[in-house]
């Protein structure tokens, strides 16, 4: 893998290096700064040998000479098993619980493909959150989307957190997994989550 | 054929170098993966490439290929009953390649090449045809019958004909000779979807689509070959109103494009379509439906291109003498999918970002409805309905300003009539027609000599409503002469019992024009009946005491389409209201 010296301009979240060759687009990088921090990013832009890199932990400290980057020759991958179940990461998948690395069965693209329509069945059965606004007015069917809209100082955390302890599938068994993201929430908001979520035994 | 290499990627964007060869919407395959692309500008030193499928992990330095021709559909007979993407790949065929998921770089034809179709040809050697002759028919599904008609831009003398039978859209059915030269014809064709396939003439609007939803056929009736819109804020009945019309309305070929919106709807459309009975064929609805999905999970270029893909299929069997109806849902998504690829080209935008050239786009698109006398001298038409979906349901943003513009018939979604559970959502004092004018004629002959005349009569009680609502809300009803009060009561017999339709009743889902008119006759020979009454000094407390209005209100539920003959009884028990009433107050 070739790395490359130094930026050509870095302007918010966003750094230009020149002279990059064999770039692909959205391609994750790895930046090393020689304070020794490490930062990944993704390629948004690529201009011949000129590439736009959107930093994803933030461009502080990066000067246009402290740093070198790497490409890996992928897009953003994440690795997959049995084992993410009950764990905690952080936006780039990486475990943040403390409990170790992943041992990943499969890496998949995580910007995935989309679903073919044809290969749609008209989704008709529900999941029933336990919370009758919801399951009576405006039912959670499985395979659909149901936004929660709030504003400020209204107790969507809550409502969130409600929906995870009690979700689940009525009648027929099966599996039944869920996913919860936590993003752009406060320090003490993310600790109510895992501390909700571990006392009811979802996670 | 061009050949250059990758220099620069934006998302859908690719700029290529090293060759000049390029023409502009050239069809290209881009990158090691083959990815299908178009040519959307060129010079000396780059060409500017927009790539229909998902461009992550397109490298620098892949080669790009061009075809050599337009970007194209392939028109044949198998597209009736089929779902396509954006640009014309069978959905069903790629999820037999690829599984669940759309993988990129597929390389399927549009048209199933194996499939055999009966095959009766209509010409012989020695006649002289062109553009537009129909050479073959074959039964397409069975409520259509494809006719394979000549490319528009050929001409020449008949020299083979092949025998009746069955074959291949490849196999070659008929040969023209033309100065010298000699023109294979198959069962198939291509033509260049951002060029509107040639007409012979353009008819005035004079006959009207009849969609069975009331609101529409009477108060905002749209023509065949016309144009209109369906703008609405979100959970609205865009979508309700766009299937009932692909469901119910007269056309004989419905094109429908999910354009940006749920993958979901499409699968509905498919399953409900394939159950529901046409009432005009007797055949299921998928019998003369094509799809066309690029639903907001698959890549957005190819979405930009889907409404062109869309239309040119219209166009198509517009070409053979059918009526086509084709409606996109939404439009807005088509334009925030030209918002997307002009700021990755680094246009300069205009209001609210959008592309400068976004309403002539728009009217290029709606310019392609007409009622069109064919090359061949048949009568076609294509009638466009696109949805819009503007933010926060604020009409005065561009794509529905720059809408309203081109489309003749605006019918205006009220999230208030929504909420208040009143479907269709259809605002009365927003919307209007510009074909009610031209479609009276029709009417006349058609329905009944009185359907304007009620038309607007109903419309005047409605319009009058909501002025006397005005001074309701600031002093009460009770104030109002009872002439006044009346009006109101028969505006709500009107919203409840005529306007609002309801899309999951049997009887009220569909409803023919005769009906439809017969509704009006009634409520309006009520309220001529009721006006007496009140004049007479019956007072509206005393008139309300009849169960007259109530049963009016659930006439649509109560009187099946077959069974007209029921308004008689309708029109006694008006009378009998009448004379009871009079004789007791008057
Ligand atoms: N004619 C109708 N009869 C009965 N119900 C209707 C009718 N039109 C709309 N509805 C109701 O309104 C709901 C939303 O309608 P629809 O999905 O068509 O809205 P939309 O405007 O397409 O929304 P979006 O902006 O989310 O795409 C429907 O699920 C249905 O319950
Ligand atoms: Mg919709």
């Amino acid at each position: 893998m070739i790395e490359y010296n130094g930026a050509n301009e870095i302007n918010g979240q966003f750094i230009i290096y020149e002279g990059v060759e064999n770039a692909s687009f959205e391609e994750i990088v790895e930046i090393r700064v020689n304070t020794g921090e490490r930062k990944s990013g993704q390629i948004v832009k690529i201009d011949g040998d000129k590439v736009i890199v959107q930093v994803f932990e933030g461009t502080e400290s990066i000067s246009l000479t402290n740093n070198t980057v790497k490409l890996s020759g992928h897009p953003m991958e994440i690795g997959l098993s049995e084992e993410i179940l009950g764990r905690v990461f952080d936006g780039a998948a990486r475990p943040i619980d403390g409990l170790g690395e992943i041992y990943a069965e499969k890496k998949a693209d995580i910007n995935g493909k989309p679903l073919n329509p044809v290969s749609r069945a008209y989704p008709r059965n529900f999941i029933q959150t336990g919370i009758s606004a919801i399951d009576g007015l405006t039912t959670l069917i499985r395979g659909q989307k149901l936004p929660i809209f709030s504003g400020n100082g209204l107790p969507h955390d809550q409502l969130a957190a409600q929906i995870v302890r009690q979700a689940s599938l009525v009648g027929e068994g099966g599996n039944f997994g869920i996913v919860f993201a936590a993003m752009g929430v406060k320090y003490d908001v993310a600790e109510f989550f895992k501390k909700t979520f571990e006392e009811s035994g979802s996670l | 054929m061009a050949v250059g290499y990758i220099y620069g990627i934006n998302g859908s964007v690719v700029r290529v170098k090293g060759s000049r060869d390029f023409m502009m919407s050239e069809t290209v395959r881009v990158g090691n993966e083959k990815l299908i692309g178009e040519v959307i500008s060129t010079d000396p030193e780059f060409t500017t490439v927009q790539v229909f499928e998902n461009t992550t992990g397109l490298g620098v330095g892949e080669p790009v290929e061009g075809l050599g021709k337009q970007l194209s559909v392939q028109l044949g007979p198998g597209i009736i009953s089929n779902i396509f993407d954006g640009i014309e790949r069978p959905l069903k065929d790629i999820e037999l390649s690829s599984g669940h998921f759309i993988s990129r770089g597929i390389n399927i034809e549009p048209l199933d090449k194996d499939r055999l179709w009966p095959v009766s040809l209509k010409v012989k050697v020695g006649d002289y045809i062109s553009g537009g002759a129909v050479i073959a028919v074959t039964p397409e599904t069975n409520s259509v019958t494809h006719k394979i008609i000549a490319p528009p831009k050929v001409e020449g003398e008949v020299v083979f004909v092949e025998q009746d039978g069955e074959y291949n859209i490849n196999h070659v059915i008929c040969k023209l000779e033309f100065g010298g030269k000699e023109i294979p014809l198959t069962l198939a064709q291509e033509w260049p979807i951002r060029v509107p396939r040639p007409i012979k003439q353009r008819f005035p609007a004079s006959i009207p689509l009849i969609t069975g939803q009331r609101i529409l056929d009477t108060m905002f009736p749209i023509a065949k070959g016309g144009t209109a819109a369906v703008p609405g804020g979100f959970g609205t009945g865009k979508t309700m109103t766009q299937h009932q019309i692909a469901k119910w309305s007269d056309a004989d070929i419905i094109v429908y494009i999910g354009c940006g919106e749920r993958g979901n709807e499409m699968t509905q459309v498919l399953e409900e379509f394939s159950s529901l009975i046409d009432p005009r064929s007797g055949r299921p609805l998928l019998d003369r439906t094509v799809l066309i999905a690029n639903t907001s999970n698959m890549p957005v270029a190819a979405r930009e291109a889907s409404i062109y893909t869309g239309i040119t299929l219209a166009e198509y069997y517009r070409d053979m003498g059918y009526h086509v109806a084709i409606m996109a849902d939404s439009t807005s998504r088509w334009a925030e999918a030209l918002r997307e690829l002009s700021g990755r080209l680094e246009e300069m935008p205009a209001e609210e970002g959008f592309p400068a050239y976004l309403s002539s786009r728009l009217a290029g698109f709606y310019e392609r409805a007409a009622y069109a006398v064919n090359l061949n001298g048949t009568e076609g038409s294509v009638t466009i309905i696109g949805a819009v979906s503007p933010q926060g349901g604020d009409f005065s943003e561009p794509v529905t300003q720059n809408t309203k513009r081109f489309v003749k018939c605006f019918w205006a979604l009220d999230r208030a009539l929504a909420y208040a559970r009143h479907f269709p959502a259809i605002n009365w004092l927003t919307s209007y027609s510009e074909y009610a004018a031209d479609l009276e004629g029709w009417h006349k002959d058609n329905v009944s000599f009185d359907f304007a005349k009620n038309r607007l009569e109903i419309l005047s009680i409605l319009n009058e409503e909501s002025k006397l609502m005005e001074i309701v809300k600031l002093i009460g009803a009770d104030v109002l002469p009872d002439l006044q009060r009346l009006v109101l009561e028969m505006a709500r017999v009107i919203r409840l019992g005529f306007i609002q339709q309801n899309a999951y009743h049997k009887n009220d889902t569909y409803v023919p024009l005769v009906k439809q008119d017969k509704m009006m006759d009634l409520i309006l020979y009520l309220y001529e009946k009721a006006k007496i009454l009140v004049e007479k000094g019956v007072t509206i407390p005393t008139l309300l005491k009849s169960d007259i209005f109530e049963k009016i209100i659930s006439l649509k539920y109560d009187v099946a389409n077959d069974e007209l003959y029921k308004f008689d009884d309708y029109k006694i028990e008006v009378d009998n209201f009448y004379n009871e009433f009079y004789a007791e107050y008057a």
